[in-house]
């Protein structure tokens, strides 16, 4: 059997609901690692820390998985800012002595790698990821490409003059858009799409999520004039855009002729898809590809409809580009 | 999908130092074939280097050949003039594929990066050996319509999913690379492995490396080329049996010929001894059939996939009858 163990004491500012969620967090490794035999979580009675923890694991192999696994590099990352101090033991009642050796070694490589290559250091902070980068920058050869004014911190650093901008995992970035002609800042992690900043954060639910894998295009809004799926990209790749959802196509009172169109024709059913196929229907017009029914059925193929109003669909788009042709 | 974290680097250098130093760090262009697999958990990665703005998105023809920036768009090179008059058979390869969505986000190193579509690769709680090496393959004697009846091994049958790396072979491009240890570049027939027994190996580029550039030799024979894409939908779908093909004839004579097949390898599949047997002599039913024959003469297909020994030669058939005139 493994032992790893780890003792630790909490920064006094931490609330105890956050002490509460990180001690579940540990915890929780028993059930996510299949490696963790058993876990044991609780005061440490020593008198030297508050907390202990102490992980039971069955061999080798499990102990590599246990110091590998995502979700241990996930309890710590959440964890670490949280200790004011900590000290952790391995030991093995497996009286081979290779096994300690292995053990140890293991760690060596394991543990200490990524802190050695870890371009982000210590606790990730916008502003201590910014200077990182700044200095890869400034080592580069360099030729900017004028992001200065989409970085998001940058006037507040040495990264001011850097041509690039970097997020640590778990940290938050500010993205400027332009949306439906509005200009809109919102911050946001690296990994939230550019669908879920329009419907979440900015409030423009017009623009809906089907499959939220790029197959249905129930998402699609334009960008810089070109129409994608909003599920597929992430807002933070999109820093400056010009962005067009189903919320900006009329203009007051009155409707886009795709809009229009879509009435007339009576080109949905239950509509989940219909903001989608409009902003489709827009750009494919802009295309020129509605020479003939099977030219708007191609080019309006990343858009389904689950309802298949195709017929209808397909009709609306062939009139409204008629009408904005005019 | 997990957090990561996330740079835009400013120039390929520096996006290729900041990758190589970043330990879990991938590439992104489009993202829309890697934030799928990161959805799915068939990748993980704990940081992303923007390559977007690294002014690697020029599409360009010279007196020798063509260049695609690795982070030119889909569309962009699909509607290229020079493309499509000069090698048609990139531009359909390219409108073939995905939606027109897709076409105006993916780039074309990414497309030639993109994972193969195999469902047990593509659902992370299956056995893959492609994702977790070692851990068997399902495909095999499990689901296998979509899969490879030629190139394959015990190890993996998946096919290789980009319809622009089938016309890439067949033009004999080669792509550009930029990595820690400076610049190469790899013809396109040595990009792309076989599966063997390291199916997570699939292609030749090293740790940190990044596609810049793809070129293409710009030949008589690319002016007179096609792509051919069978699927089991009318579009935005992939292929299950897919033909580039570039042909030049004098009268019925075959002077050149070049030929490579999606949907059928576990790489864009291109065998020259297909070739060989249709190269200077006449162009004739026959001699086409011949050399379907010696395609599929290696063939190991499965439960699922048995169709496509015979629906590949069908379709080697189609796109030549329709190149050299024959019909």
């Amino acid at each position: 059997m493994i032992y790893h163990g780890s003792r630790f004491t909490f920064r006094p500012d931490v609330p105890p609901e956050q002490r509460t969620r990180a001690l579940e967090s540990l915890r929780d490794l028993g059930r996510v690692i299949p490696s963790v035999e058993s876990v044991a979580v609780g005061r440490d009675h020593s008198g030297e820390y508050e907390w202990g923890a102490v992980f039971v694991i069955g061999d080798l192999e499990g102990y590599q998985q246990y110091l590998t696994h995502p979700g241990r590099r996930r309890a710590d990352r959440f964890l670490r800012p949280l200790v004011e101090r900590s000290a952790s033991f391995d030991l093995t009642d497996d009286p081979d002595p290779e096994t300690g050796t292995k053990m140890a070694e293991l760690r060596r490589r394991l543990r200490e790698a990524p802190a050695d290559h870890d371009p982000l250091p210590g606790r990730h902070t916008r502003r201590t990821v910014l200077k990182a980068i700044a200095v890869t920058t400034a080592a580069g050869t360099g030729t900017a490409v004028g992001l200065v004014s989409a970085a998001p911190a940058a006037a507040a650093g040495p990264a001011a003059a850097a041509p690039a901008y970097a997020v640590a995992a778990g940290a938050s970035v500010e993205v400027a858009l332009s949306v439906n002609g509005q200009p809109r800042k919102v911050v946001l992690e690296p990994r939230v799409t550019l669908l879920d900043a329009l419907r979440e954060r900015l409030g423009l639910t017009g623009t809906k999520k089907g499959c939220d894998r790029g197959e249905c295009g129930a998402c699609t809004v334009l960008v810089d004039g070109e129409r994608v799926k909003s599920c597929l990209t992430l807002a933070v790749m999109r820093q400056g855009a010009e962005v067009t959802t189903v919320e900006g196509l009329a203009r007051g009172g009155e409707l886009h002729p795709v809009q229009e169109a879509f009435i007339r024709h009576d080109a949905f059913q239950c509509g989940a898809c219909t903001p989608g196929q409009i902003m489709s229907a827009v750009a494919c017009i802009d295309e020129g590809h509605t020479g003939s029914q099977a030219e708007i059925r191609e080019w309006m193929s990343g858009n389904l409809c689950r309802c298949a109003a195709y017929q209808n669909i397909v009709a609306a788009v062939a009139d409204a580009a008629k009408e904005v042709r005019r | 999908m997990r957090a990561f974290g996330y740079t835009v680097a400013g120039d390929p250098a520096e996006a290729v130092r900041i990758a190589t130093r970043t330990p879990g760090s991938t590439y992104v262009a489009g993202g829309t074939d890697l934030l799928n697999l990161m959805r799915d958990g068939a990748e993980t990665h704990d940081h992303l280097v923007d390559v977007n703005r690294l002014g690697m998105g020029d599409v360009a023809v010279d007196s020798r050949r063509l260049r695609v920036g690795g982070s030119a768009r889909m569309r962009q090179v699909a509607e290229h003039a020079a493309v499509r008059r000069e090698f048609p058979v990139l531009s359909e390869a390219l409108l073939a594929s995905a939606s027109p969505q897709v076409r105006n986000m993916a780039s074309i190193g990414g497309n030639l990066l993109q994972r193969a579509r195999c469902g047990y690769f593509r659902d992370a709680a299956s056995p893959c050996n492609k994702r977790v090496p070692g851990s068997g393959c399902p495909a095999i004697s499990g689901h296998n319509r979509g899969h490879a009846i030629l190139g394959g091994s015990g190890h993996c049958i998946a096919t290789h999913p980009s319809d622009l790396a089938v016309a890439l072979v067949a033009l004999d491009a080669t792509v550009r690379l930029l990595g820690p240890g400076g610049e190469r570049a790899v013809p396109i027939a040595d990009f792309y492995l076989l599966p063997g027994s390291t199916p997570e190996q699939e292609t030749a580029m090293r740790l940190g490396e990044l596609i810049t550039r793809v070129d293409v030799p710009r030949t008589p024979l690319a002016g007179r080329s096609r792509y051919l894409k069978l699927r089991d939908r009318a579009t935005f779908e992939f292929a299950v049996v897919s033909v580039a093909a570039a042909l030049r004839t004098k009268g019925r004579m075959v002077q050149d010929v070049r030929l490579a097949f999606g949907g059928v390898g576990t790489r864009p599949w291109r065998d020259t001894r297909v070739e060989a047997a249709l190269r200077g002599r006449p162009l004739t039913g026959q001699a086409i059939a011949a050399a379907g024959r010696l395609l599929v003469r290696d063939a190991e297909p499965r439960e699922g996939n048995r169709f496509k020994v015979e629906l590949v030669q069908r379709a080697l058939v189609s796109i030549l009858s329709d190149l050299g005139g024959l019909r």
